[in-house]
């Protein structure tokens, strides 16, 4: 496989079937070439004058050179899509830009006409790119106008043939959002990095970082954001280096015009949360806050309960759910997500929300929810609108329309989840799913309705599982879906996410919508997400929103190593006993553990609640043993440090170091009034400590 | 066809099948997974198998295995009574695939020890959990021979439904050889089909759940044995070794271990270290799964079972399978 054919064999290759063309402008080391430049007091960009290409970008404070290597330079390279004929990776020597000029202070013109392919075919394909410098901010803004008979399917720009090694000397790592944290892998590892989950990526050395972000947040097409090593055996013609560039799978249809989603990069300072804080910046601009019922805004505890699965087991009946709820009401959890509630239970059936009769009536489960919401436990009722059950005659008989479909027509398919018995768990008899269409109207409109029966429910919200994905699907590509195939099918996430919330609204503005690690930009829509952790994630989504609904689970019979992480990220406690299939009583140490950290919260609530959260901005804490903490700062200035000791079985010594401290007071969920601070800290094994400043 | 015979089945065990509906719709069946609290028949007296090495023992009453003592190394495997479980099967009804056959709830019919070496355990209309009394016998034969188990059982289904899976033996309280917490225990398998290279999976003092947890009670581990024809559960100087003629099964089997009633804290998976945690026993099951898909009104044989305690580390129990492995068939 040639090194095209390598990079395209990450999650872009997922999309290539039939005949791809892809042309490279692969320059000769332009010894006499002239740079055109852009430069501001932290960045430097220069493009060599003749093919267009970027050559050079230096981060001023830094002195780290991303791009070095002129001779390695490429400006772009178009992919193109021939569909029913075989792969071919075609390379051109040389294209030259008609037009590269500087036409501002801080912004130059780049164009390239009458592109001609390896077989020297002409291609009446016309780019044309403006590169703006602003503030240390490189933008990259592309027009393509194809008059081609042929699709283009992807168009890779801005590229960077010759990424160097960070200014320390580290391995550099990339950075991005995911499932509610911020997952990192050494670039040698040739990570994939897609915009259907991160609209950035931080490019981190260990005190310098590059910040490259998808300037849309409407999800128009996929970006992926591919780093390449090239030449594993160097050579003076092909050295051993890292590519990096932004691939654009936009597909432009013959003779059509298409103005690509502009590329940002810059450069900056510090570890991942000075990346982060750009991005905080620009989703300001965008970002719509959305309303959200006060319930979920106070401090609040959940319990997840799955009742019923594909294996029919019917364990709890609808008339039995009240013994739950009691028990919620009783221990002051506020609401229960409930799972399995609908025909086949949970994973079968889908995307059908009608009630399932081996559980009882519908009439029942709206009763009990009525009942319990009296008693002050809402129920949130959990959903999958992504998927057809293959097993359904729904399917069968008319789903099957709105599925997605790959290049070759084929249905694609996603696998199921297995269910309690040995022939489940053995992959067997699993309910496998085709993959819905979110870009077809017809089957937003399919969805709605079977979202209009959770409305009729009576329940106070619900929680989409799976929001977040579409299996291994990224384009449709069967005609006949009310628009020109194919379709990127994250695109259709936000058009049906508004749809559900307008026809939520007609009920109550406080319905929530609540999901399963919902991408940032669904959160406009999705405002309360859960989630699942380890001792490593990171809480970027609680650095970006200090007040964002974020729900993490417990699963463990006596989780305190959970429940400090909890408290330390502000996290909602969402109780899950057996998998979340028993009862909230059924692991009273974590129970008790749970309600004493709430307990805490609400006492402080000022600087454990409504404090704006910074991650460890702002203190430093070294410790004996292993720790993690977190600080908050008040509306009025006041910190405070959340202090774990991550140890199992022995206690540590930490200190905390605040510049220009007040008095220090510390608080525990064991023992929650406040005393005096006494520095060093010592916290008992699995314990968690509460500095405060008065 | 199936369903009208399973209606003659249910006609004549009307009054046990009311009641299992009943209790299939009652607040219990919330918990009618929860192996761990469901009843069990009454525990009746110790039949014994013993040679110099290894001690096993069977519940009179339920024929539930109770007790696996390696006597050589003063490691008591199988602890708690109580906690004994003889067998599990899955019958999915017509209507209604979740069907189970919980061995705590049978009584067995014959618990005999026919010989010094041999115990005869016979369960006969096997009570289910939603399909009511099923004509389905289970016969099993349990040799120790200088300190080797062979569990032989044979499976006669004369009801209208498939048997799919036994669960058979079944061991409900399997124990690390100590509770210290430097005490590693691990299931050891076969790679690449090579039984020089042998891969290590901890289950004590952690226990990382392997399956998907939506479709799990308990962290819950399951290794093919189509690619390991043993496992090796191994103390860090002792282990048990159990194999399985894979290559002649004409059905596939699956090692299946689960930690009751969880781990500690979903950040390090720690099983807790006392027997007892919230009132519910902790305890690891282990059991050989056949997926046999048995079709009504059939018998069939299941691969014996082999078990037997070792001293070392997994090269010894690599050993045994070296020295088995030349009576298979070229």
């Amino acid at each position: 496989m040639n090194s095209i054919a390598m990079c395209l064999s990450r999650p872009a290759r997922m999309l290539i079937v039939g005949v791809i063309c892809s042309i490279a402008v692969l320059m000769s080391p332009p010894a006499s070439a002239d740079e055109i430049v852009l430069q501001d007091g932290q960045m430097l960009a220069a493009f060599d004058n003749d093919s267009g290409a970027l050559v050079r970008l230096e981060n001023g404070p830094a002195q780290w050179v991303a791009d070095h290597r002129p001779d390695l330079s490429i400006p772009f390279r178009l992919n193109m899509f021939s569909p029913g004929q075989k792969h071919d990776f075609v390379y051109c020597d040389k294209h030259h830009a008609v037009e590269a000029q500087k036409i501002s202070a801080r912004e130059i013109r780049l164009q390239w006409h009458d592109l001609v392919d390896d077989h020297g075919q002409p291609l009446p394909i016309s780019l044309t790119a403006d590169v703006t410098l602003t503030n240390g901010a490189l933008m990259f803004a592309m027009n393509v106008a194809n008059s081609s008979s042929q699709m283009i399917e992807s168009i890779d720009y801005p590229y960077l043939g010759g990424f160097s090694e960070a200014p320390e000397g580290v391995p550099l790592t990339v950075k991005h959002m995911w499932y509610g944290n911020l997952p990192s892998e050494e670039i040698s590892k040739k990570p994939g990095v897609q915009s259907k989950q991160s609209l950035f990526c931080l490019v981190q050395s260990s005190n310098t970082g590059l910040y490259v972000e998808m300037h849309d947040p409407t999800q128009p097409y996929l970006l992926n954001f591919i780093f390449d090593r090239r030449s594993l055996t160097s050579s003076s013609n092909s050295p051993t280096r890292t590519e990096f560039h932004t691939s654009h799978v936009a597909y432009v249809h013959p003779n059509s015009t298409v103005t690509l989603a502009p590329v940002l990069m810059k450069f900056y300072q510090g570890d991942w949360h000075a990346g982060v804080d750009l991005y905080k910046a620009w989703r300001m601009t965008w970002f719509k806050q959305p309303h959200l019922p006060s319930w979920i805004q106070d401090v609040n505890s959940w319990q997840q309960l799955q009742i019923c699965s594909p294996e029919q087991d019917y364990r709890v009946p609808y008339t039995n759910l009240i013994t739950y709820a009691r028990q919620c009401a009783d221990n002051g959890v506020n609401a229960i997500q409930l799972v399995g509630w609908n025909h086949w239970g949970q994973d079968g059936g889908d995307p059908a929300q009608d009630i399932e009769p081996g559980l009882g009536t519908w009439q029942q489960l709206h009763d009990f929810i009525a009942q319990s919401q009296a008693k002050g436990v809402k129920i949130i009722l959990f959903a999958k609108l992504n998927w057809a059950d293959l097993t359904m005659p729904w399917y069968t008989n008319e789903l099957y329309k709105y599925e997605c479909a790959d290049p070759n027509g084929k249905r694609y398919e996603q696998g199921g989840y297995q269910y309690f018995t040995p022939t489940q768990l053995a992959n067997i008899g699993v309910h496998r799913r085709a993959v819905m269409d979110f870009c077809d109207p017809a089957y937003r409109d399919v969805a709605n309705k079977e979202f209009e029966k959770i409305l009729a429910l009576g329940s106070e919200g619900w929680l989409w599982d799976e929001v977040c994905h579409h299996s291994t699907v990224l384009y449709n590509y069967a005609s006949g879906h009310g628009y020109n195939p194919p379709g990127y099918i994250y695109h259709g996430d936000l058009s049906l996410s508004a749809q559900l919330r307008a026809a939520a609204d007609k009920v109550s503005p406080d319905f929530l919508f609540s999901g399963e690690g919902p991408e940032d930009w669904l959160c406009q829509y999705f405002p309360c997400s859960y989630f699942r952790i380890n001792a490593d994630s990171v809480p970027v989504c609680r650095y970006i929103d200090p007040q964002e609904p974020l729900m993490v689970s417990v699963t463990g019979f006596d989780d305190r190593e959970m429940l400090n992480l909890i408290l330390m990220d502000r996290y909602m406690i969402e109780y899950e006993p057996y998998n979340f299939k028993g009862y909230l009583e059924d692991f009273p140490l974590t129970l008790a553990y749970g309600k004493k950290i709430d307990a805490l919260r609400r006492k402080y609530k000022e600087y454990l609640w409504d404090a704006t959260f910074q991650d460890t901005l702002g203190a430093r804490v070294t410790a004996d043993g292993s720790s993690r903490y977190s600080v908050f700062v008040t509306a009025t200035g006041k910190r405070a440090v959340v202090v774990v000791n991550m140890e199992f079985s022995k206690s540590i010594i930490a200190k905390v170091e605040l510049p220009h401290p007040g008095k220090l007071v510390t608080a525990t969920p064991e023992n929650p009034n406040a005393h005096a601070m006494h520095s060093p800290l010592k916290i008992p094994a699995r314990s968690a400590v509460v500095v405060m400043e008065q | 066809m199936i369903a009208m015979t399973f209606k003659r089945i249910n006609s004549k065990s009307d009054i046990i099948l009311r009641a299992a509906n009943l209790f299939s719709t009652s607040f219990i069946l919330g918990a009618l997974y929860m192996v761990d609290i469901v009843a069990q028949p009454a525990i009746g007296r110790e039949i014994v198998l013993e040679d110099r090495s290894l001690l096993i023992a069977f519940d009179s009453r339920s024929g539930a295995l109770t007790r696996l003592e390696d006597k050589t190394a003063r490691w008591t495997i199988e602890r708690r009574p109580d906690l004994g479980i003889s067998f599990r099967m899955f019958a999915p009804l017509p209507e209604r695939r979740w069907n189970p056959i919980l061995g705590q709830k049978q009584q067995a019919v014959e618990v005999k020890k026919i010989s010094e070496h041999d115990i005869r355990l016979q369960w006969k209309n096997l009570v289910s959990e939603n399909g009511g009394i099923l004509p389905i016998s289970l016969v099993a034969d349990v040799t120790l021979t200088n300190g080797v188990l062979t569990f032989n059982a044979s499976l006669q289904n004369d009801s209208a439904l498939t048997v799919e899976t036994i669960d058979y033996p079944y061991f409900g309280d399997f124990n690390s050889s100590s509770r210290e917490s430097t005490n590693m225990m691990a299931v050891w398998t076969m790679q690449r089909s090579n039984v020089d290279h042998l891969a290590p999976n901890e289950i004590y003092p952690h226990f990382r759940n392997e399956k998907g947890y939506w479709g799990v009670f308990w962290p819950t581990k399951i290794l093919d044995a189509n690619l390991s024809p043993f496992c090796l559960i191994q103390s860090p100087d002792k282990g048990v070794y159990v194999g399985v003629d894979a290559a002649r099964s004409p059905y596939s089997l699956r090692y299946t271990f689960e930690q009751h009633p969880g781990v500690l804290s979903g950040i390090n998976s720690l099983v807790p270290s006392k027997d007892v945690i919230d009132g519910k026993p902790v305890h690891l099951e282990f059991r050989v799964c056949h997926l046999i898909f048995e079709k009504p009104h059939s018998t069939i044989k299941l691969v014996p079972i082999i078990a037997r305690c070792y001293q070392g580390d997994e090269h010894a129990g690599g050993d045994i399978y070296k020295q088995w492995r030349p009576t298979l068939p070229q």
